[in-house]
């Protein structure tokens, strides 16, 4: 690219430049050599504030319109926004009764029997919260902004039953997992693991425990937020069988075997009118 | 009121699940017949005696039974089994027990009091009004006291004055056998 000094250029040639620029950027999006910027895009992005209680209203009615709930509010969105750009992203959800162990997921459990777990109501505690940071640093390159006391500090005024899974190795906090349990699901919120040892696999460790878990509670779905086919972060999600892909334009859920979700995957996220037109 | 511990006489407890009604009742009523234990929150056959006398108490707990014995055992459980008070955690207390890998392996109250999976509607919503805990033994505890110990100027819900408490829960478990800690998860019924 051709080096400019804008320092030199006086006002109006430095619009004229920026011009070109978000013009050429139109045009790379246009071309498919560049994935488009979030904020050019008409996807949804949307966060409301919930208000269950007395209204007959379950999360489990949320989850399964694409929504993730928090304490008073919900979100959702099919924008997945990555280093590489923007891909439409897709809320996942498995059916439990129909969820069997692969060889390799058998192994995993296997492989950590030797380790101490426990599921129960979560709380957020001095290990967890460094546990989380380093994962954090490692995994999304960045620290996190907003620790678990914040995250989670009043769990108990949740719609669901925030619950967690703790592994541990001796003393060690090796893993740990938060999610969230309503009436007819449950539903997957964050998962942090000691980088060192990755090689026991206990991202999906703590995932098929909460499946097994919710499962044994009689729960229909697990649901697992987004999963985006450019994402290399989300990729794991596919491991796990039973699985299906909320698809906006129709407002159902669709088996990820199904012939149908491959057109689906490759959907672009429309642009913008104003950059859509933009010749 | 947050995370607590309070005594769980956890031999009553096995004991009690194997009673039939009668049994259970010929129990009952000597405890309610006595004074009413000193607890921080309402227990339904204790104030069910103050409000409309041993003999009405006694038929209200035999209709329930015949309707639903896990409700009325658990009730009986609630208000015969704990014992002394209860004390809730600060946040450094209840991490000398959470942050613990040994809190991997205590039982729960689902693993104390079983009850069926049966899915959770209408006529069994109550389900969903049950506390949480788990069965501390004295080691735990000790955990707990040490985190009070080493903790203790950042702790805003404990004082100085509750460790000695906590220790004393944490004796009594020590040498009372049958006799355990339970840590009371605070949670609201949905």
């Amino acid at each position: 690219m051709e080096k400019v000094n804008l320092s030199e250029m006086d006002e109006a040639a430095v619009e004229k430049w920026l011009a070109e620029q978000v013009a050429e950027e139109h045009r790379k999006v246009r071309c498919g050599e560049m994935a488009p910027e979030r904020h050019h895009i008409d996807g949804l992005d949307e966060r409301i504030d919930i208000d269950i209680v007395g209204k007959g209203e379950t999360v489990d009615g949320y989850w399964e319109r694409g929504w993730c709930t928090q304490m008073r509010t919900a979100s959702r969105s099919n924008i997945d926004d990555t280093d590489a750009g923007c891909c439409k992203a897709f809320p996942t959800r498995y059916r439990l009764a129909d969820f069997e162990l692969s060889k390799s997921q058998r192994r995993v459990l296997r492989r950590n029997e030797d380790l101490g777990r426990v599921i129960r109501p979560m709380r957020q505690t001095p290990k967890k919260d460094k546990l989380n940071v380093k994962f954090e640093q490692y995994r999304f390159g960045y620290s996190t902004t907003r620790p678990l006391s914040l995250l989670y500090g009043n769990t108990k005024y949740y719609p669901s039953k925030v619950m967690e899974t703790c592994v541990f190795q001796g003393d060690n906090l090796l893993a740990c997992s938060v999610f969230q349990v309503g009436e007819r699901s449950a539903f997957g919120d964050m998962a942090m693991y000691r980088l060192e040892y990755e090689s026991r696999s206990l991202g999906i460790l703590t995932v098929l425990l909460e499946m097994q878990y919710a499962k044994q509670l009689g729960k229909e779905y697990y649901y697992l937020a987004n999963y985006s086919k450019c994402n290399p972060l989300f990729q794991y999600k596919t491991r796990f069988g039973a699985l299906e892909l909320y698809d906006w334009d129709n407002e159902a859920w669709v088996d990820f075997k199904d012939e149908s979700i491959i057109a689906m995957l490759d959907q672009n996220l429309p642009l913008k009118p104003e950059v859509a037109g933009d010749a | 009121m947050p995370d607590s511990l309070q005594i769980i006489n956890t031999a009553l407890v096995r004991k009690m699940l194997l009673m039939d009604r009668d049994e259970l009742w010929s129990l009952a009523e000597e405890r309610l017949s006595g004074p009413k234990p000193e607890k921080p929150y309402e227990t339904v056959y204790f104030n069910a005696v103050g409000n409309l006398g041993i003999e009405k108490v006694r038929d209200i707990f035999f209709h329930l039974h015949d309707e639903d014995r896990e409700d009325a055992v658990y009730r009986l459980i609630e208000d015969l089994c704990f014992e002394g008070e209860r004390v809730p955690l600060d946040h450094y207390a209840r991490c000398g027990y959470l942050d613990s890998g040994a809190s991997c392996y205590t039982i729960t109250s689902d693993e104390l009091i079983p009850f069926d999976n049966a899915p959770v509607d209408e006529n069994n919503w109550w389900r969903f009004d049950m506390e949480r805990f788990d069965i501390l033994g004295g080691r735990d505890v000790e955990r707990i006291v040490q985190s009070m110990e080493k903790n203790l100027a950042s702790m805003t819900i404990n004082t100085a004055d509750d460790i000695p408490k906590v220790r004393s829960i944490m004796q009594r478990c020590y040498t009372d056998e049958g006799y355990n800690v339970a840590y009371i998860y605070d949670i609201l019924p949905w």
